[in-house]
């Protein structure tokens, strides 16, 4: 289910090769984009660690959802990073 | 058999997930594909909620599930999925994905390995630029498809869709299909953004770490994923099955009356 004409995809091929090639000092692409996914998750958990310790409402509800709009929005950038890079 | 079904609130009320359970026994997550509800499960869900608790959802923006949010990508639409697993405490479930639910399955099972039991990849790929595209009438029609009216595009469809064989001999099973789609809002928005999400889907270089038993079904005759998409998850996937199904296209759960029963077993021998 590809929908991407062929020059676009050139030129995606080309942006990842040089995305790839710039963080070969930090680990390689898909180590950092790994990382990248690790940092979001972790980020989302302490939102949601923090909300649980709230008992005020809507002080929590506003805190929890903080939490999934850094998963939803981190996952944004995921998924086009990894297409993007090709990792 | 026991049922239920309910609303999982996500993002402060932005996204809500609709879902539904049947029977008891096992959980087994369905994740159904573009465009389509929970709903487009119904054959699946009779097979297997024999012996199963059979669960089904409407994806972001689809039938009963909302969604003020474009952030359209199979990692989010796996989050959903977890949601309910969480919201119904279940730590363990099957998964079985089709099409597009494949994808989603796959980000499942890769960013939620301890949450899944087995994994079965319906009619589906594995994204980037390995993947085995359709031909360009397929893709130019599915871009086609988001404007046109319901009706007609269910039945434009068909033969996308469905095998040879099937449109010749199936038509009854195929109307069924086309009715039970027809009777879910279609949001035209949510379809564009699920088409968005499958075409940046790319699991391709991370198949090899899922460590989940795997069974692979798809079409021979599937004009919208070809089947060579199918040989490659099996490849990449650590001693995943592969079951082609010679004359069935995408749509194969209609196609193939037995292949339910098939998963159902494949379910059981990993339960």
């Amino acid at each position: 289910m590809a929908f991407m004409d062929d020059a676009l995809g050139r030129v995606v091929d080309a942006a990842g090769t040089v995305g790839r090639a710039a963080l070969i000092p930090w680990g390689g692409a898909e180590a950092c984009v790994d990382a990248f996914e690790m940092a979001i998750r972790a980020l989302s958990d302490a939102q949601l660690t923090i909300a649980r310790t709230v008992e005020v409402e809507p002080v929590r509800a506003v805190l929890a959802s903080y939490s999934e709009m850094t998963r939803d929005i981190g996952a944004t950038h995921l998924s086009r990073l990894r297409w993007l890079l090709d990792v | 058999m026991s049922s239920g079904s309910g609303i999982v609130d996500r993002l402060g009320g932005r996204t809500r997930i609709y879902w539904e359970s049947t029977g008891t026994g096992d959980p087994v997550l369905l994740i159904h594909g573009l465009g389509l509800s929970g709903g487009a499960w119904w054959r699946t869900v009779d097979a297997l909620a024999g012996a199963m608790r059979v669960i089904t959802f409407d994806h972001r923006g689809i039938g009963q599930s909302e969604s003020l949010t474009y952030a359209y990508t199979t990692e989010a639409m796996a989050d959903d999925a977890v949601s309910i697993l969480d919201d119904l405490e279940i730590d363990r479930v099957h998964l079985y994905g089709f099409s597009l639910g494949g994808m989603v399955a796959q980000q499942i099972a890769l960013r939620n390995p301890t949450r899944v039991q087995s994994l079965v990849l319906g009619a589906t790929h594995s994204g980037g630029r390995h993947a085995a595209f359709p031909e360009s009438e397929v893709v130019a029609f599915f871009r086609r498809r988001a404007t046109m009216p319901s009706e007609e595009a269910a039945w434009a469809s068909v033969p996308y869709n469905y095998g040879p064989r099937s449109r010749a001999e199936q038509v009854d099973r195929i109307a069924e299909d086309i009715e039970r789609r027809l009777a879910n809002p279609f949001n035209e928005q949510a379809y564009r953004g699920q088409l968005l999400a499958a075409s940046l889907h790319n699991c391709y270089r991370r198949l090899e770490r899922i460590r989940t038993p795997t069974l692979v079904v798809h079409g021979a005759r599937d004009r919208i994923i070809p089947a060579a998409n199918a040989h490659m998850l099996a490849e990449r996937v650590p001693g995943a099955q592969l079951q082609i199904l010679e004359d069935a296209g995408h749509l194969y759960p209609t196609e193939d009356a037995a292949v339910d029963g098939a998963i159902g077993e494949f379910f059981a021998a990993h339960g």
